[in-house]
């Protein structure tokens, strides 16, 4: 469903994604792993169609990524972005007036779970409540593929929970979800594919449950083999 | 639920209903909640949660009604065999670790006999 | 499009409140001094004068404002509201052309209507475009000026200059877009946007001094309509190739 093949982007020298050739599949949840500046963040963006690719392609169901890759795809980056004289009521309309499958219903109820109100100025949050707001918006679309770029940072645990519920809500068989975070404990349970990527490059793909039955390890064992210190990858 | 985080979730979720059923927290013939239900309820993967209920249907503890759900066998010989498999478990792993440590078999047992005396004791 | 030419019409909307308030404020001076039992000319002088640099200054600053934003909706993480939207850059930077042309029309039919108004006020009659256009010949010959103003040339002069506006902003945009794309946000763009932005005025200008020497000499009215031509292919040019570079090589 979403693909990109040698993918890769450059910003004047330094290489954000080198030659990344990943394939995901809807039905599937995937954890996208690595510390900062491994690439995870300029991957999803060039999903999204925020970025451009330098060379290499990003396809969604065989096209590149483009008008309609957009209808159907949720992206979430971790910085905030909201035009500074919204409220969050304003988000919603913003939302609901671009993207066929929001749901305000589900935007307020969100709202609601996570403690928040639709009257409150974007320039005014906390950057808890910010964090927040971007997950209630994102989430309260009925998309095919969600790209979720670090939606636990900076929230506290209740409300993790919540999105964590409203993220297994969001799944379906047709559903494709990506989601990178530096909480890896958290994505344990949920995740069924975890992408590790290290300074710009794929080191593997591999189903959690493979890593369980056939080596004996947690994702977050695995993840402290390929990046701690000594690690041969 | 805390998790061990390597060791296969599914299994995990399955010890635990296999326990719910043995111990009758769930009764023979009681509906489980769909898959999709069981996936939010334990913090999930909906495939892991599908996966559950696909083993305890292979192995007989559960049967599925395409349309209605998926239910605790009625079986009661099933559910008296799934309770001898738990016992038998929790035991072999009971003597390899107590073995390890190098107690013998008197040991074990007089250790044993004492503990359970206490443990009746503690429930009156 | 209709989406997004509401929110760049919110986007703006700040610069214009502000205008509006400072108009009100002028106009109230105006209307003040002009009831007067003995009319104060004087104050109906400033707050004349203080109207017409208000609407002159207004029409600028709307113009430039637009360019702000763009600079802002290209340049900050704000850029991800537009660009995660299913559109093109074609309909993105289309919206805010006709955003800034529509503000822009409104804006001079409301300083118009304004002043028309206000010289009813004064002279206690109705103005009409014949009025103004002996008004403005009077004006012309008291500065040794020829006089042959017709209506066709006066509409033409309005049209050349909105023809003209019109190519400005685009090639406006244009520098600020190709600024964004290659230098991504970094200090200068700025100054860079400013730079191209001139260089291709410039470019164009020279390019259209050539074509109209080129053709055999016409009436000022036939002229005016190459002009007119003129700026809007340029525009048209510009317009796509802006669109284009959005869709193609901007990264936000």
């Amino acid at each position: 469903m979403l693909e990109s093949r040698e993918l890769t982007k450059k910003y004047g020298s330094k290489t954000a994604v080198d030659h990344v050739s990943i394939s995901l599949e809807p039905g599937h949840i995937y954890a996208m792993l690595g510390p900062n500046g491994s690439g995870k963040t300029t991957w999803m963006k060039m999903a999204g169609g925020l970025v451009k690719p330098t060379s290499g392609e990003i396809l969604y169901n065989g096209a590149p990524i483009g008008i309609n890759s957009k209808r159907d795809i949720a992206y979430m980056s971790t910085e905030p972005y909201f035009y500074n004289w919204m409220t969050a009521k304003d988000v919603g309309k913003y939302y609901q007036d671009f993207f066929a499958d929001f749901s305000m219903e589900r935007y307020h109820e969100l709202l609601e779970r996570m403690e928040l109100t639709p009257d409150l100025k974007t320039k005014a949050l906390s950057s808890g409540m910010m964090a927040k707001l971007k997950i209630a918006v994102t989430m309260a679309r009925d998309a095919r593929v969600y790209l979720l770029d670090e939606p636990l940072n900076g929230i506290d645990l209740l409300a993790r929970d919540e999105i964590m519920r409203s993220i297994l809500q969001s799944s379906g068989s047709d559903k494709l979800l990506l989601i990178s975070s530096h909480l890896v404990e958290e994505l344990e349970t949920i995740a069924d594919y975890a992408i590790f990527l290290k300074q710009s490059h794929l080191i593997e793909i591999v189903a959690t449950d493979t890593l369980r039955e056939e080596q004996g390890k947690s994702v977050a064992d695995r993840y402290r083999e390929i990046y701690g210190h000594g690690g041969e990858n | 639920m805390k998790y061990d985080n390597a060791i296969p979730i599914y299994l995990q979720v399955i010890r635990v209903i296999e326990r719910d059923i043995v111990t009758g927290r769930l009764a023979p013939g009681d509906k489980l909640p769909s898959a999709r239900d069981l996936a939010l309820v334990h913090g999930i993967n909906p495939n892991t949660a599908a996966r559950v209920y696909r083993e305890l249907e292979q192995s007989g503890v559960c049967f599925t009604r395409r349309g209605l759900g998926t239910f605790v066998t009625e079986d009661e010989g099933r559910i008296r065999a799934l309770h001898e498999e738990m016992a038998d478990d929790i035991v072999s792993r009971f003597v390899s670790e107590i073995m390890e440590i190098g107690m013998t078999r008197e040991e074990t047992i007089s250790l044993l006999e004492k503990r359970i005396e206490s443990c009746s004791k503690a429930e009156n | 499009m209709g989406k997004l030419l509401k929110y760049e019409f919110r986007k703006t909307m700040f610069l214009k409140l502000i205008m509006l308030v400072l108009t009100a404020v002028a106009e109230v001076l105006f209307l003040f001094a002009a009831y007067r039992k003995d009319p104060d000319s004087p104050l109906i002088g400033i707050s004349i004068f203080l109207l017409v640099m208000i609407a002159s200054a207004g029409i600028t600053f709307i113009g430039l404002y637009s360019m702000l934003v763009l600079q802002r909706d290209l340049n900050t993480k704000q850029s991800y509201m537009l660009f995660m939207t299913p559109h093109s850059g074609y309909t993105i930077v289309g919206a805010k052309v006709l955003e800034n042309g529509i503000s822009l029309l409104l804006t001079g039919v409301f300083y118009s209507l304004l002043a028309a108004l206000d010289i009813y006020i004064i002279f206690k009659q109705y103005v009409t475009l014949d009025d103004i256009v002996r008004m403005i010949q009077d004006m012309l010959r008291s500065m040794d000026l020829p006089t042959e103003l017709s209506a066709t040339t006066a509409v033409l002069i309005f049209f050349t200059l909105l023809a003209s506006w019109l190519s400005t902003i685009v090639c406006a945009y244009l520098a600020i877009i190709l600024s964004a794309a290659v230098l991504a946000g970094k200090r200068f763009s700025g100054v860079v946007s400013f730079i191209l932005f001139l260089a291709i005025t410039i470019a164009f200008g020279r390019i259209a001094n050539l074509i109209l020497k080129a053709l055999p000499s016409m009436k000022i009215e036939s002229s005016m309509l190459v002009q007119i031509g003129m700026s809007l292919v340029l525009s048209v040019i510009l317009y796509l190739i802006s669109g284009w570079m959005v869709d193609k090589k901007l990264s936000v």
